[in-house]
């Protein structure tokens, strides 16, 4: 009961130095707060008693899903330290289609990091959401006064409706390049292209290790070569000449996700009999 | 106010009064006129539902519009669960009516963005599960609230409250934590790290942290007493999680300014 109790004070404890610790980050007093020596002490003191409470805690199949969730938490904690102390990662932007390939990469600390094999990247393509508009009735006087319509969208049947204005089919606003910026009913009133948001982008990602290997690397979509994870974090809006990319080599990347899993079934197992349809009284 | 904004008005509004009809009728014992009023306020709320599907041509569970409607959209749902699994709880209808107003009051309020175009990072398979469990545990902790605040309220009730806050809340939590991870794993697929102490991570930590306080404190006598207070300080941390993160100062800097 007492290692009961000790975990309910340190979660509490825990809960109240994120609390202060967020809001001294958020108002710029601090930073680095969780990686302070006191919120580190605090996380190690409750793994001991987390270990302890598993240690101690009577072996029972019915009580596996207390067993999975909390053996889940250590494996998530100790794969966080160990994540935090040996991962090697960078940023860094690559042009797109300059034939050159690339073996290594400056780290924030102008050190280099070698893959042990060369990347390039072949192509990049960017799709659109199809374009938003803005209804003004000043086309001289693009103001937030003169807005009769705040957003005009593409309906599913490729048209905009303006409501008592009439409506505008999709192909009228567009010429070879795409949507065009403005565009004048009959009365006057005109439409203003809103900024074009982007749908997804991708790029071909040529690894070179004896043999040429070209693969899609698209966000949401990183690609994993000897131990290295490539993401696609940006890309040049302006020119499509270059693009960013993230990479790392973490040997605790899949043990975090096996901890993530445990916990999550465990919690399931642990919480979800309480759903046993009972009869009634 | 156009055509589309004006539809969407009205059903929220049907669906409010639906919804309150529903809960005021379970209080009178009108069982059949409260399931009749429960039924039109969900369907009007269903609406709202599909006309966000749409509109956007994705599930609508990204701006806060859209989760708000889909949090009311899951009370009616879950009082139905609760009802037929534990029958002798079906004095907790009225609380999920009354509960499933007030996210549909503050869609009321709030910019509707009938078209919300879903940014790259948000277009991939977590996106649905990460925000549906989350949306679903937020509904059941309102819920929970609401009976923390009249098991204060009706001491001599106390212990029927309690029961059930506990049911509540222990189908709750394992919904949370699937956000709260799922959120993990997808953060790891779109930005390289599971955790970036991301300012809406760390107060869904928080939110976490202190309803697992509730559960452990629980079973521990000389704390059972307190427990409730970690169910409204939890509460407090979800509300301050899902609507004020946003509004701290360097919050701009946040992964998760489009929520």
């Amino acid at each position: 009961m007492k290692q009961l109790k000790l975990s309910v004070w340190m979660m509490a404890i825990i809960g109240v130095l994120l609390v202060i610790g967020s809001l001294l980050v958020s108002f710029g007093k601090a930073e680095n707060v969780y990686t302070s020596p006191t919120f580190l002490a605090a996380v190690a003191a409750f793994t001991v008693v987390l270990v302890f409470g598993i240690v101690r805690f009577p072996f029972s199949f019915k009580k596996m899903g207390f067993f999975i969730c909390h053996i889940g938490l250590v494996v998530i904690i100790v794969s966080a330290v160990v994540s935090w102390l040996f991962t090697k990662d960078t940023s860094f932007s690559i042009p797109v289609n300059n034939g050159m390939f690339y073996g290594e990469v400056a780290q924030d600390d102008g050190s280099m990091l070698e893959f042990g094999f060369d990347i390039s990247v072949a192509d990049f393509k960017v799709e659109k959401y199809e374009a938003d508009y803005r209804l003004f009735n000043n086309p001289h006087e693009l103001t937030d006064e003169n807005v009769v319509i705040d957003l005009v969208f593409q309906n599913r049947k490729s048209v905009y409706d303006l409501g008592e204005y009439g409506t505008v089919s999709a192909s009228s606003l567009k010429d070879e390049n795409g949507y065009i910026d403005f565009y004048e009913l009959e009365n006057g009133y005109t439409l203003v292209k809103l900024a074009e948001v982007d749908k997804s982008y991708s790029a071909a990602l040529q690894i070179f290790d004896g043999d040429i290997e070209t693969v899609e690397l698209a966000v949401n979509k990183p690609y994993v070569y000897k131990g290295w994870k490539f993401y696609l974090m940006g890309y040049d809006e302006q020119n499509l000449s270059y693009v960013n990319l993230y990479v790392k080599k973490d040997i605790a990347n899949i043990p975090f996700a096996v901890g993530i899993w445990m916990v999550i079934i465990g919690t399931f197992a642990e919480c979800l009999p309480i759903l046993r349809k009972e009869e009634k009284e | 106010m156009n055509a589309l904004e004006l539809f969407a008005t009205t059903v929220c509004i049907i669906a409010i009064l639906g919804y309150f009809g529903a809960g005021f009728s379970f209080v009178t014992k009108s069982l059949k006129t409260a399931y009749f009023f429960a039924a039109i306020g969900w369907l009007a709320n269903l609406g709202i539902f599909i006309k966000n599907w749409y509109i956007n041509g994705y599930p609508p569970f990204a701006s806060m519009y859209q989760v708000l409607s889909d949090i009311s959209l899951l009370f009616a749902v879950l009082m139905v669960l609760i009802v037929w699994l534990k029958p002798n709880e079906k004095w907790l209808a009225p609380y999920f009516c009354f509960g499933a107003i007030i996210p549909l009051i503050g869609t009321l309020f709030m910019d509707r963005n009938m078209r919300w175009s879903l940014m790259p990072a948000l277009r991939s398979p977590y996106f649905v599960p990460h925000v549906f469990s989350y949306v679903l545990s937020y509904a059941l902790c309102a819920v929970a609230f609401l009976l923390c605040i009249f098991a204060f309220i009706k001491k001599s009730e106390k212990d029927r409250y309690e029961k059930a806050i506990y049911l509540i809340l222990k189908i709750a939590f394992p919904f949370m934590t699937l956000g709260l991870l799922l959120g993990a794993l997808w953060a790891d697929q779109v930005w390289g790290n599971y955790w970036t102490w991301d300012i809406k991570e760390v107060w869904s930590l928080i939110t976490a942290a202190f309803y697992l306080c509730y559960f452990h404190a629980r079973k521990v006598p000389k704390m059972k007493k307190y427990s409730l207070v970690f169910v409204a300080v939890g509460f407090a941390a979800l509300v301050f999680t899902f609507l004020c993160v946003n509004v701290l100062p360097n919050a701009g800097g946040s992964m998760h300014t489009y929520t």
